[in-house]
């Protein structure tokens, strides 16, 4: 791809204007320069998603993620009660320092020399210290904490860049999402790091972080599901229902600023809240960029790994004091679509994975995001961008994704 | 194994009989006989592949699969009904069953444990999973059926590809 390179990144989105189409070029997903490059301005420099924080709810609680394509540990400290995430490798020779996806503990060892650091990173021994010279100073050599980090309303983010934006200021319209989903219970809601649906596909991360929030492929890709469901009990009525639903929910897809979007099918928070009183009800698709999701009873981790690979984990979301049915139906909710043996997500999948096939097609190198951008408003006040007459499947929530990955890959 | 439990488990005619029992199961799953499959099944029987772990609590965690009966002939149907994506092209499986061992009587039921090998073939890419399995089989009518299948994969704990096959 050679002369592929001659392009900047930021001219691989045409972004509508001057009466335009909004395409995407092909080598965001094919192109492992265009990754690299992803990792270092988006990835390991803006706001990413590493933990809920019931996750690591007791002091000496911690587990492992990734920071784009770096390792790192989120942990409670024992004392202070603090969330720090810190580079998970030793200072020593680099080893990662910490081998488990979670757990309890107190202080890592790195198994090499024996290099041991407490739970907020300090460093508490050097085998053998005399060896080094009379200066060597112990305490310079901790593990080394990320630049950033923040909670809001328990998800917690955390950034390799020192300055930049704020968390809230990231977030911005996104936020009342964040706090709809994790208020749908008055005792808050539990996230576990042992309770997680595992899964990956052979394609790139964006085809994930897009598609919650693709209303237009829902009817074909879950073909399956769907008439699983018109066949239940009941089932006509559930398919009547969402037949009618269909016909106005794309008033509410919102591209809501920095990436972040969402499938509000009323555009009415109200009628949500409503909606929602019944705690096993779904929740609308939400997008947060770049690799949060939160839908149904979920939130989806999103782990790129590489141009055409990525890790999804994916934790079902129980609801803290309520009765043991409540959660368990929620449960059988999560099963019900999500997993690698559900019935809906995969179909997902493998759709990520033709896809990724087709991106190597030349001949027809420009991706079309076109539906409802000419129906595409601004609301003055909060920025948000909808299209108020598009009858099904607006595509105004992805063309938010990409104007701000067009925005973040042009800064070198 | 105390003498009452004898009557109905752990003698050569009956090992020699689940052990067929297993295999026809398997037989029935890799030749895509999917509702002859869901007809092993009690009313009440539950299929399950727990995720993370061998034990979880399916009222605060979810599963892999935690299928009842109904859910059991969805899938069964699902994977042949041509709509789903996952089964173009379609999936083969080879299903080895080995290391059965006889467990606990209760009643008209019997525990039996084995280990599985499954090979998974879809386009051109073979994988192979590791399971141990747990069959409760009830006598019903002078034949078996099964109450609950539970399937331990070795890697529920691992990210996994689509599993849009009968394990």
């Amino acid at each position: 791809m050679i002369a592929d390179s001659k392009i900047a990144f930021s001219d691989l989105i045409e972004d509508g204007s001057e009466g335009k189409l909004f395409r995407v070029h092909k080598r965001l997903f094919r192109d492992p320069d265009v990754f690299d490059a992803e990792m270092e301005r988006i990835f390991e420099r803006e706001w990413v998603y590493v933990a809920y924080e019931t996750e690591v709810a007791h002091g000496g609680d911690y587990k492992t993620t990734y920071i784009g394509r770096q390792p790192v540990i989120v942990t409670r400290h024992s004392d202070d009660g603090e969330v720090h995430v810190l580079y998970n490798s030793c200072r020593h020779r680099g080893a990662a320092v910490c081998q488990q996806e979670s757990g309890n503990a107190n202080f890592f060892r790195c198994g090499y020399h024996g290099w041991v650091y407490n739970n907020r990173g300090e460093n508490v021994s050097v085998p053998d210290k005399e060896g080094y010279d009379e200066d060597f100073d112990q305490r310079e050599w901790g593990l080394i904490p990320v630049p950033r980090v923040a909670n809001y309303a328990g998800f917690i983010f955390a950034s390799l860049s020192p300055t930049g934006p704020s968390l809230e200021e990231h977030l911005g319209n996104a936020r009342q999402w964040l706090d709809l989903f994790t208020n749908i219970s008055p005792q808050g809601i539990l996230v576990r790091s042992d309770v997680i649906h595992k899964s990956a596909y052979e394609g790139n991360w964006k085809f994930q972080l897009e598609n919650p929030n693709d209303g237009y492929h829902f009817d074909t890709t879950h073909h399956s599901i769907l008439e699983v469901r018109r066949r239940r009990p009941g089932g006509e009525a559930v398919t009547a229902a969402r037949g009618e639903r269909r016909a106005f929910n794309s008033r509410g897809a919102l591209a809501l600023g920095n990436g972040h979007c969402a499938s509000d099918f009323n555009f009415d928070p109200a009628a949500y809240a409503e909606r929602l009183k019944n705690l096993t009800q779904v929740f609308p698709p939400t997008a947060i960029f770049p690799n949060l999701v939160i839908i149904d009873v979920q939130i989806r981790h999103i782990i790129p790994r590489a141009h055409n690979r990525t890790d999804l984990w994916v934790h079902p979301v129980t609801l803290k004091d309520v009765p043991d049915v409540m959660n368990a139906q929620r449960m059988r909710k999560q099963e019900d679509f999500y997993g690698s043996a559900g019935f809906g997500a995969p179909d997902d999948w493998e759709q990520f994975e033709r896809v990724q096939k087709g991106a190597y097609a030349t001949g027809n190198e420009w991706l079309l995001y076109a539906r409802g951008l000419r129906d595409e408003v601004e609301d003055p006040e909060t920025g948000i961008r909808w299209t108020p007459n598009v009858r099904q499947g607006s595509e105004v929530t992805l063309r938010g994704i990409y104007r701000h990955w067009k925005q973040l890959m042009a800064k070198a | 194994m105390t003498s009452t439990q004898q009557p109905i488990a752990n003698t050569p005619r009956n090992r020699e009989e689940i052990e067929q029992f297993l295999y026809y199961e398997s037989h029935l799953i890799d030749k895509g006989e999917l509702e002859e499959w869901h007809g092993l099944f009690t009313e009440d029987a539950i299929y399950w592949v727990p995720s993370n772990r061998e034990t979880v609590n399916t009222s605060l965690e979810a599963s892999i699969i935690w299928d009842n009966w109904a859910r059991i002939g969805e899938r069964a149907w699902r994977l042949q009904s041509g709509l789903a994506h996952t089964t173009d092209p379609a999936s083969k499986t080879r299903h080895m069953v080995t290391n059965v061992m006889l467990g606990e009587v209760a009643g008209n039921e019997i525990t039996v444990y084995s280990n599985l090998t499954l090979f998974h073939l879809r386009r051109g890419e073979q994988r192979v999973y590791a399971a141990h399995c747990e069959h409760r089989l009830r006598v019903m009518d002078g034949s078996w059926k099964i109450v609950l299948k539970k399937v331990d994969l070795l890697t529920n704990n691992e990210v996994l590809a689509s599993l849009q096959f009968i394990i």
